[in-house]
């Protein structure tokens, strides 16, 4: 017997389904051996007229610089990537260009190929994002840049087989293709602690003061193949223990405060077309009653005077070297000088605000009139906490003190007054927008953003969340006392000034508040710009 | 039945040992009879005597009758089938499998350093035409595919399209064949941020896709799954591997970020990402 076939159209489709189900796939489980292309730390950007540079430590795009154009709305983003990553930043002055330092790269094999080792560069940034890049000599970890923008210092080697105690002077207006000069710091192994910049304006040279326990260094800007002057600052004893604080500039002369000596050392420049420098330097000592806290330059030429606080508050004449005890300060260790009026004398004068850290008083008193007004009075003024930093607003004349509680103290320098503020929270961070017509403080504390009139003694709240988490934090130099400021603003000057939010983010992003009405609608928000161009 | 068959083969064993001269009869005549007593002739010397009755037709391989009362009685055979399209009468198939896809472009650096990046396929084809050895099939596929490893940060491909495939049968389990699509593929973008106040960054771009490629079926002979009672029989697993290349426009994607409501916001565009390009694919096909 033949057995009967069945029907193909019989046959169970269930079983088919189920068969087709469990068909494994032939999946490529290896990873892809890209590393996570998101940012990790974001970096407040620098704020040029109309517009933001950030440096990203990784952007997705690849991008070292992104540059923000806020002069088109929407904004638009120009990323860009250098040679090898930034290692250092800067801006010139206040609104100028960013100037950044790239890390250069160690020469390495690349299979049978060897690849030179690249150099640092300095790369000036502009705000629709074009890149003037300079080539230093070699591969440098810092930069420093002078108050006015021109000269810029590449310090801090790196790399191996490299001469620790090199720096590279550049003039950042002379043409790109003009190099650096390099210049060895001839002293022993120390580094140096730090740089001061002679003003632009009121002394004599472009000059460089390096900082180096125990003695410091010259160098003239304009001529930096001419090496540097050491100085020591003790003629005599161990003065290596004597640590550079502060560097005035007067004229032709310097004065160096230094921790643990009751002298200021003054550095004069003589003028010696025989010296290979073109000037010799004098040195000299001021001496003061006892340790110095801080000093203050007073009054110009002939009437130059060294305001010293040393427990009292002295007057130092660095023509004939007398210290003359002129007020009573035991408790003060910081001096703010200033010029202006007092309540009841309408004349402008030098004046001095006085204070210390933890101390919850701050004191007034005249500088001028020379070492005959002896006895003088320091006027007290109660704020009613604590001060852990004074911020000094000297165009405004005034001062904020700031305290560990939610609270800010506008301290007003003429009259002599003091406007406290009690705030969202404690202050992260702040900013002074002043135009032609009124000064505002912006204030960041806690979740809220604050307005403060200074001169109408207004506050007003700005309806937008703030950012959870502050791109950064960053020291405050001159705010001594607070150790550290979370950065939240920037002022963006420009057509339109705008004041900047700045968040945390990955992908970049920035709130930007329109500074004359600052309301929720008229804000605009930029977000992904570390995304733009990822596919380029 | 089985049973039977193995008990019809046994006598069929002792049978051809006592009968080793005797002739096997006819399967279809009856089993012999035992023959009739004879009667002696008469004297009339005008009488015949009748022949003797032929023995009854036995089975050839089964001498005891109650035996064969038992065996399967044979049948003409049925008339042949129709004939069908596809093979064994198959014409749906179902794939299932994984391909390559290379496009050498720096943008896809960003998601891998490989030039090439994985993706899944699916398809279903009924064949509507046969010729001889030549068979045409209709179907539509799928393939979905990943940039990136992070779904927090990656880009989805997803293209179905209707498809063509002519294949010819070199033999039962060699299937050459040629391949043509269009449809539409569909490019999402998402990034999510890891913070408290993180936003989302989402785009998609769609546009027509096309692709062609040649390929090859090795796949099981007819009938291999078929059981006793005929089922399954036209079931066959296949593997399939086919190269060619994808058309597609390259995807205009930007990072847009999710709102709130609070602010205005504004994002950013990527650029272009290239969505075509030359692949390679290995398939598991079940034809029923």
């Amino acid at each position: 017997m033949k057995y009967t076939r069945l029907s193909p159209r019989r046959t169970s489709l269930r079983a088919l389904v189920s068969l087709a189900a469990l068909c494994a796939l032939a999946c490529d489980d290896t990873s892809s051996g890209s590393s996570d292309p998101r940012v990790r730390e974001a970096s407040p950007p620098i704020a040029l007229t109309d517009g933001l540079v950030y440096t990203p430590t990784a952007a997705p795009s690849g991008a070292d610089v992104v540059t923000l154009d806020l002069t088109v709305d929407p904004p638009r983003a120009v990323p860009r990537a250098l040679e090898t990553p930034v290692a250092a930043r800067a801006q010139r002055g206040e609104i100028g260009d960013a100037v950044l330092l790239t890390a250069g790269a160690e020469a390495r094999d690349e299979g049978k190929r060897r690849v030179p080792a690249v150099p640092s560069q300095l790369v000036v940034v502009g705000r629709t994002g074009e890149l003037v890049a300079r080539t230093l000599s070699g591969r440098y970890g810092a930069l420093t840049l002078s108050t006015d923008g021109r000269f810029a210092l590449a310090h801090t080697p790196t790399g191996s087989l490299v001469l620790q105690n090199a720096i590279e002077v550049v003039d950042l207006d002379a043409p790109p293709t003009q190099p650096g000069k390099v210049v060895t710091l001839q002293l022993d192994g120390r580094a140096p602690s730090g740089f001061v910049f002679s003003p632009k304006d009121g002394f004599s040279r472009r000059m460089v003061v390096i900082l180096f326990a125990g003695s410091v260094m010259l160098l003239d800007l304009e001529r930096p193949e001419n090496g540097p002057i050491a100085v020591p600052l003790a003629t005599s004893g161990d003065g290596r223990g004597l640590i550079p604080q502060r560097v005035l500039f007067a004229g032709e002369r310097m004065f160096v405060q230094s921790s643990g000596t009751s002298s200021v050392l003054v550095l004069e420049l003589l003028a010696a077309a025989d010296q290979r420098h073109g000037f010799r330097v004098v040195p000299s000592l001021l001496g003061a009653s006892a340790g110095l806290r801080d000093v203050a330059l007073v009054g110009s030429g002939a009437s130059l005077r060294i305001a010293a606080l040393t427990g009292q508050l002295e007057l130092l004449d660095p023509q004939s070297g007398s210290s003359t005890v002129i007020a009573a300060t035991p408790s003060a260790t910081t001096l703010l000088p200033f010029e202006g009026t007092a309540p009841g004398d309408p004349v402008s004068a030098p004046r001095a605000l006085v204070f210390a850290f933890g101390v919850s008083s701050v004191g007034f008193v005249e500088l001028g009139g020379g070492e005959g007004w002896t006895g003088r009075n320091v006027e007290t003024v109660e704020l009613g906490e604590p001060v852990i930093a004074m911020l000094p607003l000297l165009a405004h004349k005034r001062a904020l003190g700031l305290h560990a509680s939610s609270r800010l103290s506008v301290i007003d320098l003429q009259a002599r007054t003091v406007d406290p503020y009690r705030l969202a929270g404690p202050l992260a961070d702040w900013l002074i927008d002043d135009d032609a017509t009124r000064t505002r403080l912006w204030v960041a504390s806690g979740d809220k953003l604050g307005i403060l009139d200074l001169a109408a003694k207004t506050a007003t709240e700005v309806p937008i969340t703030l950012p959870i988490s502050p791109t950064g934090q960053v020291p405050v130099s001159f705010e001594r006392g607070v150790a550290q400021r979370a950065v939240v603003l920037r002022l963006v000057p420009g057509a339109r000034r705008r004041v900047a939010l700045l968040h945390a983010s990955e992908a970049g992003r920035v709130t930007l508040i329109d500074a004359e009405t600052p309301t929720r609608e008229s804000a605009r928000e930029p977000a992904g710009f570390f995304l733009a161009g990822l596919f380029d | 039945m089985s049973t039977r068959l193995a008990i019809a083969l046994l006598g069929l064993a002792v049978t051809s040992i006592a009968r080793a001269d005797a002739p096997p009869p006819s399967a279809t005549e009856p089993a012999p009879a035992e023959p009739a007593a004879v009667e002696p002739a008469s004297s009339s010397p005008d009488v015949t005597p009748p022949a003797p009755a032929l023995p009854l037709p036995t089975h050839p391989t089964v001498p005891n009758a109650a035996v064969q009362r038992r065996l399967p009685v044979e049948r003409d055979p049925a008339p042949p089938r129709p004939r069908r399209h596809g093979d064994a009468g198959a014409p749906f198939a179902l794939g299932i499998g994984a391909g390559l896809m290379w496009r050498n472009e720096p943008a896809h650096r960003v998601f891998t350093d490989r030039a090439h990046t994985p993706g899944l396929e699916v398809f279903a084809r009924h064949d509507v035409w046969a010729r001889s050895r030549t068979i045409l099939a209709a179907g539509a596929s799928l393939r979905s595919e990943q940039l990136g490893d992070d779904d927090r940060f990656a880009v989805h491909h997803h293209a179905v399209q209707a498809e063509l495939a002519a294949r010819y049968g070199v033999s039962s389990w060699l299937w050459p064949e040629l391949r043509a699509g269009v449809g539409v593929v569909t490019s999402r973008f998402r990034m999510t941020e890891e913070r408290a106040d993180a936003l989302d960054y989402r785009d998609r771009d769609t546009h027509v896709v096309g692709s062609v490629g040649a390929g090859v079926t090795l796949r099981t002979p007819t009938r291999l799954f078929e059981t006793p009672r005929g089922r399954l029989a036209s079931l066959s697993l296949g593997l399939l591997l086919d190269g060619g290349y994808t058309f597609a426009k390259d995807a205009k994607l930007s990072a847009n970020p999710s709102s709130d409501g609070e602010v205005a916001r504004s994002g950013f565009a990527l650029g272009d990402l290239k969505r075509g390009g030359a692949y390679f694919r290995t398939m598991l096909v079940l034809r029923f």
